[in-house]
């Protein structure tokens, strides 16, 4: 079994990144250019699946927060959903739940790009 | 029939140590962290708290390998474990280049992401999961990276 394996798609408008594995010194890379990849077609709006992450080390944290400025000043976010109990407390530790959203499912990650509707 | 005299000694009881030694390339990270994982649940930490546990051993071999060796394979990297007790107490050692000297500003995620920093979680990720980490040197010469956790419940981190 790979160590990580990352799976990118289009739905609608968001790009959502499901890494398989984990993520940390040894497999950041690939995360990192599935990510840089999704940027460079010009996809801003980016929803990383977790549910098939069993953890993300400093080097997987540190992609996030080296692009997420930029990616936002080009009105787009990466956002998270269906992170396990590990990776959100690691999350919440640090303080990435203030900087990320994190949404419970995709279904609500998705959504959460969505215009609100009526008003 | 022995006399009193002569009745045998208790052995003195020696507290349980494991060791590992392995080559400093990121593809043993993930065993490091792994076997790190399933010790600290086997000595009575909780999923959370083992996985908190490992992934500051994770960050603590990663910068081994990247800072006190630069990136260059064929060192070796030993650690030591010690679950007796009221803690584990992990013990990384290595020949590099001290990671003491190493200046860390305080962890300010703002100032991070405002300068579009990839790097400067690894040891905060150690503070935050461990009760102590130290650096220093070994009665043997070789560098260290003393790590603590307390096996007490009701952690804040979790």
């Amino acid at each position: 079994m790979p160590d990580l394996t990352v799976e990118s798609r289009q739905v609608g408008d968001v790009t959502v990144i499901s890494p398989r594995g984990f993520i940390n010194a040894h497999t950041v890379r690939q995360f990192e250019q599935a990510l840089a990849g999704a940027l460079a077609d010009g996809n801003q709006k980016i929803l990383i699946n977790g549910s098939g992450l069993a953890y993300i080390a400093s080097a997987g944290l540190g992609v996030i927060m080296g692009v997420i400025e930029e990616v936002r000043s080009r009105g787009g976010d990466i956002r998270l959903a269906e992170l396990n109990e590990t990776v959100r407390n690691i999350f919440e530790v640090l303080g990435f739940n203030h900087l990320c959203r994190v949404l419970s499912s995709e279904r609500e990650g998705l959504e959460s790009y969505q215009p609100i509707a009526g008003g | 029939m022995p006399s009193k005299s002569s009745r045998k000694r208790e052995p003195e009881r020696k507290r349980a140590l494991m060791e590992l030694r392995f080559p400093s390339e990121n593809r043993y990270l993930h065993m490091v962290h792994q076997l790190t994982k399933n010790l600290a649940e086997s000595t009575g930490f909780e999923a959370v708290e083992a996985e908190q546990i490992a992934l500051a051993v994770d960050e603590a071999a990663t910068n081994v390998i990247q800072h006190a060796y630069g990136g260059e394979p064929g060192h070796e990297i030993e650690v030591h474990f010690d679950p007796e007790g009221e803690s584990l107490d992990i013990v990384i050692f290595h020949e590099g280049e001290p990671l003491d000297s190493v200046p860390v500003p305080e962890f300010d995620l703002d100032k991070l992401v405002a300068e579009k920093r990839k790097g400067g979680l690894g040891l905060t990720i150690m503070r935050q999961m461990m009760d102590k980490v130290e650096h220093g040197r070994a009665g043997t010469g070789k560098n260290m990276c003393v790590m603590v956790r307390y096996k007490q419940k009701g952690s804040e981190r979790s």
